[in-house]
């Protein structure tokens, strides 16, 4: 089942190749929001997967460490009054810069977990198809602040020193935290994404 | 010195007390090697010195001599006796010895064998307790002195350690500095009468100074430990020590003993003691490691350490150095400012191995809980911020590692650890080695389980050949292949060493190659030369060496089972003969081989299928007769049996019946019956024949069967007896006729009933007289008739008997059995069957081939015989009862005339007008009532509560309304238009006639009437009384158009508070009750909600359609 989907993922990740008329602001808004959905959709069996798989306390029933952060990923929470004064470039920049840091943390979490867990291909390959996903989110956010005309910020590394000597327990946690905020980021472009779909209709 | 060893200690603070010093050091006394001078053939070193004094400098061997005193020491011994040099000797004096030399020696030779055993770390015990040193004590302050003279050779020393204040006040004592070299020439032996006096002298100085030197004599210890440096090596949790000794200026090498100390938390608080020997060279840097079992990072450590001496090369005694200061090893320092810590990181510790775990947290009021996968677990507190968890035998739980976290309460915060826990290493099991060519050894064994994990490699194994001194990293984990050199080793001694990170385990195995042989797999297995009996197999196997001899096994199988087995000892090519074959069969052959000197196992097999040929079956046909007249003409059907496999050792093709008449000679009429038949049919006349019949395969025909049949049936007239059947089948006898029968045979058919009965026969040698005959076709209710026969010498065979017999009487109805020849058929109606009877069915399916299986009967039990009789008759009784009652329904009236005609009208009489006209003119006939009231619901209402008069909205509360009691309803005159509301009462005498009559009256209602009146109510009067003025209270509260409705009172007496209880008898009106009327309103005025008729549901809804009328 991995090809096919590796193949979906590519399809969402490559600009359209047709050579023909050039997507419209509001045809990229939904194939990025159909991107989310999907990812939304995949988002508690990959917690899940996650969590399993790490052991006591985090495979525990009902496990959740919201004191857990990382200073290198932006937070996702926002005040409902913040978020909705935001403007197109804004908003999309944040969505944009978010998941940047997501697409480079979820490798991170990749690689730590092939150390952690080498036996455990679903999980393996669930990392992978979510970073891909973030990916995917990234590139269709650029290409709708192209198409709207948004200044387009460069990519940066936003992972900076990765603390590479970081024992298994802590590996565990900074996934942990990761995927949780992967689906807090994921949610909050569905909305914002929701948003722009109704301000641009096709 | 460049090699760091490394000791693991169990940490206790006995180890304070079992690890002390050395202190009875007792080495044989060998003339000192670095001395750089040859030693004396009679290994006097002193005097070959003195000898050879121009040959070495002098200067070195002075020097040392001062620097050294065990030198001294050794020389007067050696010089004293040797040379006759007089003199004191206060070596010799006891109390100068702090210890007994013969347990100083006794115990320096025990912990000689110790260190042996236990690598250079010696340890004191109980036995050997340390020497009581006082901290300021100066081991080479009291030293041996060294005494010397100019010009003389031999030197004689003197230790001494005088205890108490024995010693005389003495002169300043001779300061022999350690290292210092002397400006003397080497000695000679010709002054030894000065020297004498020297020495005596001198030692009575010595002993005077012993208290002296004790306290003064500050000179600095060459050999301490310096520049003690302590790191920690956090990854494998070991304080990291390195350190070095100086001034090993005369010594190219000196064994040392060096003493640790650890402590924890505080110097004062040793955890741990221990020695550490080694030899030390010049200039040389120590390193020594420990392994703490609490994670270093828990706990500031502290070490020093001391050192003496330890070489065969220094005459005892020897004294420890000072101690060193102590130095400090501190992780906490360089750990963050989280506010928890938990160590140790991703350990990998071995299943079953204990562990300790510590956390330290930053603030001390924190409450801090910790969990081992869900477990909370308890440490102990070490000090206000850390506490220990010692993990024992930790279990495997998974490759991933154990999760162990604390969290603080209160708090958001989490930290945990990993712990790896690897399986435990398991020694190789069933380790062997075999060759199958003397080129390779292959090693194979169970590496048992697998203790690799993530990201950790698993068990790595290693060969090593101990003769050949040869070592290979194996490639399986299973196995391991090795090249045989030459064919000159003929031992080998092999050890396997299984290896993870966390230890080895290894297993040996010594043995001979030839007795390792393991034939490879035989090949080109053939046979030859098949025929019905014999069959020649034939078969390679690979060489093994130029002399050897396998030894192979030849195995036939016949349907799976071993039914030969043979040895044949071959070199390269093996043959054999099988004999004793079965014609027309299947066999396999199967050959292994192995080393026919040493045997060690048998190859892999090859096997291969054969059959043998066809040989002419072996035994005659099972033939048998019937014998009937057809159209007059004897007609014989023969019958026979199919020969089994066994016999028929081939393909029988058709089978030969030839015919030879016995009566006249005639030619043979020979028949061919095709191999599918089981019988043929013969016409034949009256005479008789002997008829032969064989089977026939492409190897030849089977032995005749042989049987003689006359046109005479013979005496057909036998009478027939009764036979019993048994559960075995019909146990059937026979009494012998002529007593020349070659035997018997018994005749039955299996389906008497059907055509054709299946004949069967059995044939019994000629002294039976009795047999059981069976049969899987024999069933229960069935008749059998047994026909036994006599077989004469002619062959002929003569009825002797008849029997008949079922084999188990279905009770007296067992008769029917019903064929059913259509398959279709579902349904089958059995006929004239007894009622009131039980019948047992069943129904099986049956083939050309027989019946099926018999399955349980099905019980049915007929019906009554009578039961349909009584139905004829009751039913048309009730069918005539209904139609006359119909018939009187519909001629009620008819009825009523002729039944129960009418009472006459009293008006209506002829009486009345012959009265009236004649007699009395002002007679009347009393009117029944002139008017009839209305009906009256008598309701109770109970004290203190009020049932509302409601308007037309308005609905009466449920709650307090109570059934009534009883309940008259008479029809109010709709007619009736009068001024002012009107009421009308029932009648309780009248009602009935009033209803007839429909002339209720309605009266007016004044509000002059009084409330509550006492009295009986039971008349019409008295009750409108007692009503007026709940009437005209609830009047007030309805409209003033609906004056001219019709009302209805309700009765009920506080009897019948209690609806569920309502009483039997109507209640009786109570003093002092309450009642209030009940308003009924036009129906056009308004409709009551259906909540009140289901509020009201206890007066019913007809009820209130009354009152509207």
């Amino acid at each position: 089942f991995l090809l096919p989907a590796i193949l979906c993922l590519l399809t969402l990740l490559l600009p359209p190749l047709s050579r023909g008329a050039p997507m419209s602001p509001a045809e990229r808004i939904t194939q990025a929001y159909n991107l989310a959905l999907s990812m939304q959709e995949n988002m508690s069996t990959l917690l899940q997967t996650y969590l399993q798989a790490q052991g006591s306390p985090f495979s525990d029933p009902g496990f959740s460490a919201p004191e857990l952060q990382l200073s290198s990923l932006p937070p996702a929470d926002i005040s409902f009054k913040t978020w909705n004064a935001l403007d197109d470039g804004e908003r999309l920049s944040r969505v944009q810069g978010a998941f940047l840091a997501l697409t480079q943390h979820l490798q991170l979490v990749g690689d730590d977990q092939r150390d952690l867990n080498p036996d455990n291909p679903i999980l393996l390959a669930q990392l992978r198809d979510a970073r891909l996903r973030a990916q995917g989110m990234l590139g269709n956010v650029a290409a709708i602040m192209t198409a709207l005309g948004l200044p387009n910020p460069r990519a940066e590394d936003t992972l900076g020193l990765v603390p590479f000597g970081a024992s298994a327990f802590e590996r565990k946690c900074r996934g942990y935290i990761v995927i949780r905020e992967y689906g807090h980021w994921t949610d909050r472009a569905v909305r914002d994404l929701a948003l722009f779909k109704a301000k641009y209709p096709s | 010195m460049s090699f760091a060893q490394t000791f693991s200690f169990g940490e206790s603070r006995d180890s304070v007390s079992r690890f002390g010093t050395t202190s009875c050091p007792a080495r044989p006394h060998r003339p000192p090697r670095s001395l750089g001078c040859p030693l004396g053939p009679a290994g006097w070193p002193a005097g070959a010195a003195a000898r050879t004094g121009a040959r070495c400098p002098a200067g070195r061997v002075f020097g040392f001599h001062f620097s050294f005193p065990g030198l001294a020491h050794f020389l007067s011994h050696r010089t004293a006796p040797g040379r006759g040099v007089q003199g004191p000797h206060l070596s010799r004096v006891p109390p100068a010895f702090p210890v007994d030399p013969k347990e100083a020696n006794s115990c320096g030779s025990r912990r000689a064998k110790r260190a042996q055993r236990d690598g250079k770390l010696q340890k004191s015990s109980a036995l050997c307790p340390p020497p009581r040193l006082s901290r300021n004590s100066r081991p080479w302050a009291r030293a041996p002195q060294l005494i010397h003279s100019p010009g003389a050779g031999p030197a004689l020393h003197v230790h001494t350690r005088v205890r108490g204040g024995l010693a005389p006040a003495a002169a300043a004592p001779p300061k022999s500095r350690p290292g210092s070299r002397s400006p003397l020439p080497a000695g000679k032996p010709e002054p030894m009468a000065l020297f004498a006096v020297f020495q005596t002298s001198f030692l009575l100085a010595l002993l005077s100074l012993r208290a002296y030197q004790s306290e003064v004599l500050v000179e600095p210890l060459p050999l301490t430990p310096e520049s003690l440096n302590v790191s920690i090596d956090s990854a494998h949790q070991y304080l990291n020590l390195q350190w070095s000794v100086h001034s090993l200026a005369y010594y190219q090498e000196l064994k040392m003993l060096f003493q640790i100390q650890i402590s924890r938390m505080k110097t004062s608080n040793v955890i741990w003691v221990g020695n550490y020997s080694t030899v030390v060279k010049r200039d040389p840097v120590l390193h020594w490691s420990w392994k703490s079992e609490l994670p270093l990072e828990c706990a500031t450590h502290f070490v020093r350490m001391r050192s003496r001496v330890d070489d065969a090369k220094i005459p005892e005694p020897r004294f420890w150095s000072n101690w060193s200061s102590w130095k400090e090893a501190d992780a906490q320092k360089s750990l963050g400012r989280d506010p928890l810590f938990l160590f140790p990181k991703d350990k990998l510790v071995e299943e079953g191995s204990n562990v300790t775990i510590c956390y330290m947290s930053r603030n001390q009021q924190d409450n801090i809980s910790c969990y081992l996968e869900g477990q909370q677990i308890h440490g102990e507190q070490l000090d206000s911020n850390v506490s220990a968890f010692k993990l024992n035998k930790v279990s495997f739980i998974r490759k991933t590692g154990t999760n162990i976290f604390c969290k603080v309460d209160q708090k958001d915060v989490i930290k945990g650890i990993v712990l790896f826990v690897s399986k435990v290493l398991e020694e190789p099991k069933d380790f062997s080695c075999e060759t199958q060519d003397f080129k390779t050894l292959t090693c194979t064994w169970d590496p048992g389980t697998d203790t690799s994990l993530p990201k950790r490699s698993s068990q790595s194994y290693t060969l090593f050949e101990s003769f050949s001194g040869k070592k290979i990293l194996c490639e399986h984990k299973n196995s391991c292949n090795w090249q045989v050199d030459s064919d000159s080793q003929e031992m080998y001694n092999f050890t396997l060493v299984a290896e993870n990170a966390l230890g080895n385990r290894s297993v040996s195995v010594l043995f001979s190659l030839t007795h390792r042989v393991h034939p490879k797999t035989p090949y080109n297995l053939f046979l030859k030369n098949v025929s019905g009996t014999k069959a020649t197999v034939t078969w390679k196997v690979h060489p093994i060496g130029n002399y050897s001899t396998l030894l192979c096994q030849l195995d036939l199988l016949g349907e799976g089972n071993v039914i030969q087995q043979h040895n044949v000892s071959i070199k390269e090519n093996g043959e054999y003969l099988l004999s004793e074959l079965e014609p027309d069969t299947e066999y396999m052959a199967r050959v292994r081989c192995a080393d026919a000197n040493h045997f060690w196992k048998w190859s892999g097999s090859i096997s291969q299928k054969f059959i043998t040929a066809e040989a002419a079956p072996s035994e005659a046909l099972d033939v048998w007769r019937n014998v009937k007249s057809v159209s007059g003409r004897p007609t014989v059907t023969l019958f026979w049996k199919p020969l089994s496999k066994l016999h028929a050792n081939g393909k029988i093709l058709s089978y030969n019946v030839t015919v030879e008449n016995l009566d006249r000679l005639s030619g043979l009429e020979v028949h061919s019956v095709p191999a599918t038949a089981n019988g043929t049919e013969l016409t034949l006349d009256q005479d008789s024949y002997q008829i032969h019949v064989t089977a026939l395969n492409s190897a030849g025909p089977s032995p005749a069967s042989v049987i003689v049949v006359s046109g005479d049936p013979g005496n057909e007239e036998v009478e027939e007896e009764r036979v019993n059947g048994t559960e075995d089948g019909f146990s059937v006898s026979w009494k012998p006729q002529s007593g020349k029968a070659i035997g018997y045979v018994v005749e039955w058919c299996d389906h008497p009933q059907d055509l054709p009965c299946d004949l069967q026969w059995k044939n019994l040698s000629s002294n039976t007289t009795s047999t059981v005959i069976s049969s899987g076709a024999f069933r229960p209710g069935v008749r059998y008739n047994f026909r036994i026969y006599e077989i004469s010498t002619e062959r002929m065979a003569y009825l002797l008997e008849k029997k008949a017999g079922y084999l188990k009487e279905l009770d007296k109805s067992a008769c029917c059995q019903h064929r059913i020849d259509n398959p279709e058929q579902k349904t089958f109606v059995m006929e004239n069957l007894q009622p009131e009877s039980v019948y047992e069915f069943l129904v099986t399916p049956y083939t050309s081939a027989g019946s099926g299986p018999l399955d349980a009967f099905t019980k049915v039990t007929t019906p009554d015989e009578y039961s349909h009789i009584l139905i004829r008759i009751i039913l048309p009784m009730i069918v005539c009862v209904l139609l006359i009652m119909i018939t009187c329904y519909l001629k009620s009236q008819w009825m009523k005339e002729k039944c129960y005609p009418d009472i006459p009208d009293p008006y209506k009489s002829n009486v009345l007008s012959l009265i009236k006209s004649k007699e009395n003119p002002h007679l009347t006939i009393m009117n029944v009532s002139d008017c009839v009231p209305d009906a009256i619901e008598v309701i109770h209402k109970p004290e203190g509560s009020k049932i509302q008069f409601l308007g037309a909205s308005k609905s009466l509360t449920e709650t307090e309304f109570t059934k009534p009691a009883y309940l008259y309803l008479l029809p109010a005159e709709k007619n009736y238009s009068g001024p002012g509301p009107c009421i009308c009462f029932e009648n309780l005498t009248y009602n009935e006639a009033a209803a007839d009559s429909g002339s209720c009256g309605h009266f007016p209602v004044t509000p002059e009437a009084l409330p509550g009146q006492p009295g009986p109510l039971t008349s019409p009067e008295n009750l409108l009384k007692a009503l007026e003025k709940n009437y005209m209270n609830s009047l007030g509260e309805t409209a003033a158009g609906e004056a001219s409705l019709n009302y209805v009172s309700q009765l009920a007496s506080q009897m019948s508070g209690d609806k569920d209880s309502l009483p039997a008898n109507p209640p009786e009106p109570v003093l002092c009750s309450e009642y209030k009327m009940q308003m009924a309103i036009p129906l056009g005025l308004a409709s009551p909600p259906p909540a009140e008729n289901s509020g009201l549901s206890s007066t019913t809804p007809l009820d209130q359609s009354e009152h509207y009328r």
